[in-house]
């Protein structure tokens, strides 16, 4: 059977360096096809160059003629393949130049590590000498900046240029930079300070540098993807609907301090993703969305709460009036948006942040279904307004600022209130919940709040709720188990006092699964008398029992002293009849827990105690025989059971009865059993 | 259109298919060529595709039938295949490689990319010799040809350090 070359050749896209070299010794006809695929994208990190030779985890003992001559060589005989340039090192510069490589649609470059050669001043002349000088005026020197404090070198920058100018059809431009430009080995655009009306100080292109990066611009006309940096970010990211209108992409690579004052865009209804490594204010933020209308990618590496404007500014209006004029009827609405990456800044200070910097920006995401974000969240109530702002998250990772322990009421922020979200859950239409299936909050303090209940009861299709150093009240968890119906995984940390609220998680969620956290304190006869539980899913249960009724010390001894007179169940006195009376009673009681406990057919794991250990619980579930523990052995699929700070020692038989019926061994640490192919860690 | 119309399909050896429309529609040339000439009510010839292969093309379109991200199924280059995939394409290579030609004709760019993918398992790892048994491909290159062709795509110096 013969494949046709373009099919062969669609099978080389799955295939790594050393494959593809493979291919291309089987025969004649591979070759053909497959010596293109192994040559399409070169990089100098990657085979046949192996990085800079003589970097120093490599023991490569070429010498460095022989080295370029090879670079030299191969870039020459397949200048025809070579489609996507990364240039980490000056050889393979020079030899793009060298063989006049004109096919390229995709350049990249970092030259951080330029200068690694011993013959790197060798190479500088021979590049250099590759820039014709016709090109003097298109790349002119002044056009670059050469303070001392930049490294980077003249001629390989404009060698740079000279071979982007030699292929006109890029589409993707990228400058590898990182915060630290005078590691770079190029130079940067030359820049001005420039003194605004309101005093503040921004630095702008020189008209030279200016006019060169926009020469360079027009030439390409195919180009959708810009990286920059090398000082021409802002200006290029503001001027883009002039000199890019049809770019589809453009990241911010350096962190520069984006203009504050940059909060009007010309629209640009072609870009689909934008990435800033900078940080922009929540104002920033409306007018980069009100600018690109078609945005389907948005990566934020640093939201501010607000600019740290006042460094700037000595007079004349802030940020802060600016905010304070929107209000929830001026919401931007961004209809196209699909996937948004936040990271908020986690610097901010508390006390100066009214709220999370992506709240404040009013802005509302319809269609963002994918989020990769930690939102700063002030209060519980803003866990509502998160659910406005992205309705069709699948999941939110919220996270209180330092001292966001504040309540509901300490919120001063009333114009917060909308509508809709007085009318959370008021609506039975079921487009009115909120589509987030996992989330994740911190470090909040939830308090009583009529609101609370109407904010759960959106999330109708939540299934993972994960509370860390979270504070909940009673009234949080009845609404989550009025409103959760889908939830599998349920973890947080309680305080004492919520015995009936827990449980009403296992009565109210039927899919649960893992309800797992610490302090899940439970009165034994809030179990027996709980409805009838649903969630017969459950595998996996943290729970503490406790409010067993326990014997007093003089009522034990009597006990005792009955078992070692052989008489265990026949008392003499009436004291001795009361003690057995007790007795019954709590094993009564306490069977009826395991009980319950047992009707959880699916239950694989069990967690009795955990931390944090308050004091000596004097009334907790007794792990014997005697109290019911043989209620258990209905749990066919129980893996691991643990019992830790027991107050009682484990007795022989119940531990020989674990063994037997259950398959459990004992851990040597003690209050621990589980199945001997489970890790129980 | 009704969301149940079917369409007939006629393989080289004149088999008659009748698929459902949404089926149909996974082939980008059977979408644009029903969305230009409508539906005609005539057998649409496909004189590239066999019989057999055919009703593996149908019966991967009809799996991937309510796949909200079929467009993009196999998309990521990296991406591990999805257990009912890889069973898919447990078939002699006879068949895998009209499997590819039938993906390319009917133009399912998920099937192109798996069966594709699928080849390509088969070549990772591999030596030239290996590569060559396992394809049955004679070795046209002499000694001489077979050097300069390491040379040239430098794997000589790779092979030294």
């Amino acid at each position: 059977m013969n494949i046709p070359p373009e099919v062969l050749g669609h099978i080389g896209i799955y295939l790594d360096y050393k494959s593809l070299f493979a291919c291309t010794i089987v025969c004649h006809h591979w070759n053909n096809v497959f010596a293109p695929c192994l040559w399409n994208s070169v990089d100098s990190n990657h085979p046949p160059w192996l990085g800079p030779p003589f970097s120093q985890d490599q023991e490569v003992n070429i010498r460095p003629e022989e080295y370029t001559h090879r670079v030299l060589t191969l870039v020459h005989q397949h200048k025809r393949h070579i489609r996507d340039l990364k240039v980490r090192e000056e050889r393979l510069l020079r030899a793009a130049l060298e063989a006049d490589l004109t096919g390229l649609v995709s350049l990249y470059l970092d030259s951080t590590q330029f200068f690694s050669s011993t013959s790197f001043n060798t190479e500088v002349a021979a590049t250099a000498a590759l820039v014709p000088k016709e090109y003097d005026e298109l790349i002119p020197s002044v056009a670059f900046c050469y303070s001392s404090d930049v490294g980077g070198n003249i001629n390989l920058t404009r060698a740079y240029w000279r071979l982007v100018f030699m292929n006109p059809n890029l589409r993707r431009l990228v400058f590898y930079q990182n915060a630290h430009a005078h590691q770079s080995g190029m130079l940067v655009l030359a820049t001005d300070s420039s003194v605004g009306e309101n005093g503040m100080v921004t630095s702008v292109l020189t008209p030279t540098s200016q006019g060169f990066l926009l020469d360079v611009l027009s030439r390409l006309r195919l180009l959708r993807h810009v990286h920059v940096g090398l000082n021409a970010d802002e200006f290029l990211f503001c001027n883009l609907a002039t000199h890019l209108p049809n770019l589809k992409s453009f990241v911010h690579s350096e962190l520069v301090h984006f203009n504050p004052w940059t909060v009007r865009l010309e629209p640009h209804g072609n870009l689909r993703s934008l990435t800033f490594t900078c940080s922009i204010s929540p104002v920033q933020l409306r007018a980069v969305l009100v600018g690109f209308p078609g945005l389907d990618d948005l990566t934020i590496r640093r939201l501010q709460d607000r600019h740290d404007i006042k460094q700037h500014v000595s007079t004349g209006g802030n940020e802060d009036t600016a905010l304070a004029t929107l209000r929830w009827g001026e919401d931007l609405v961004h209809a196209s948006l699909k996937n948004l990456s936040i990271d908020e800044m986690s610097i901010v200070i508390a006390r100066r942040a009214p709220s999370s910097g992506l709240l404040r920006s009013r802005t509302i995401f319809p269609t963002v279904t994918k989020l990769r974000a930690t939102i700063c969240i002030k209060c519980a109530l803003d866990l509502g307004r998160v659910l406005i702002v992205l309705p069709s998250a699948k999941a939110l990772n919220l996270r209180g600022i330092s001292d966001s322990s504040m309540g509901d009421e300490d919120n001063q922020e009333t114009d917060w209130q909308r509508p809709q979200f007085e009318t959370f859950g008021q609506d039975n239409n079921n487009n009115n919940y909120a589509m987030v299936e996992n989330l994740e909050i911190g470090r909040i303090k939830f308090r009583p709040s009529k609101a609370m209940d109407a904010v759960f009861a959106q999330m109708h299709f939540l299934s993972r709720l994960i509370f860390t150093q979270c504070s909940l009240d009673g009234t949080t968890l009845t609404a989550l188990s009025k409103y959760l119906k889908n939830l599998e995984h349920f973890e947080c940390s309680l305080d004492y006092g919520f015995s009936q609220e827990f449980l009403g998680l296992l009565v109210g969620c039927p899919k649960l699964k893992k309800c797992i956290g610490s302090g899940h304190f439970v009165l034994a006869e809030d179990i027996i008398n709980s409805p009838e539980w649903v969630c017969l899913e459950l595998e996996m249960l943290q729970i503490v029992v406790v409010g067993v009724p326990r014997l007093t010390e003089p009522q034990e001894a009597l006990l005792n002293r009955m078992r070692d007179q052989g008489r265990p169940e026949v008392a003499q006195t009436v004291e001795e009849q009361n003690a057995l009376y007790c007795r019954q009673e709590s094993h009564a009681l306490q069977r009826k827990v395991y009980q319950r406990l047992g009707r959880l057919p699916n239950l694989r794991s069990m967690y009795h105690m955990i931390w944090p250990y308050i004091g000596d619980l004097k009334d907790s579930l007794e792990f014997t025989l005697a109290s019911g523990l043989d209620e258990l052995s209905v749990l066919d699929k129980l893996e691991i059971l643990s019992f830790t700070l027991l107050n009682h020692r484990v007795g022989e038989a119940e531990d020989l009865w674990m063994k037997e019926r259950l398959s459990l061994l004992r851990s040597k640490s003690g209050g621990l059993w589980y199945r001997e192919n489970v890790n129980p860690l | 259109m009704s969301a149940h119309s079917q369409i007939l399909l006629t393989s080289s050896e004149g088999t008659e298919f009748l698929i459902d429309r949404d089926i149909a529609d996974k082939s980008m040339l059977l979408k644009c060529m029903l969305e230009d000439i409508g539906e005609i009510g005539q057998a649409v010839p496909l004189p590239n595709v066999s019989g057999p292969i055919l009703t593996k093309v149908i019966e991967y379109c009809t799996h991937h039938r309510d796949d909200p991200n079929f467009l993009s199924a196999n998309d990521d280059v990296t991406a591990d295949i999805d257990e009912w995939d890889l069973e898919y394409c447990k078939v002699d290579q006879g068949t895998l490689y009209e499997l590819i030609l039938a993906a390319n004709y009917l133009d399912i760019k998920p099937l192109m990319d798996l069966t594709c993918k699928t080849v390509a398992n088969m070549i990772k790892a591999k030596s030239p010799e290996e590569i060559r048994k396992t394809f049955n491909i004679t070795n046209d290159f002499t000694p001489e040809e077979e050097d300069q062709v390491r040379r040239e795509n430098g794997k000589d110096w790779v092979d030294e350090h």
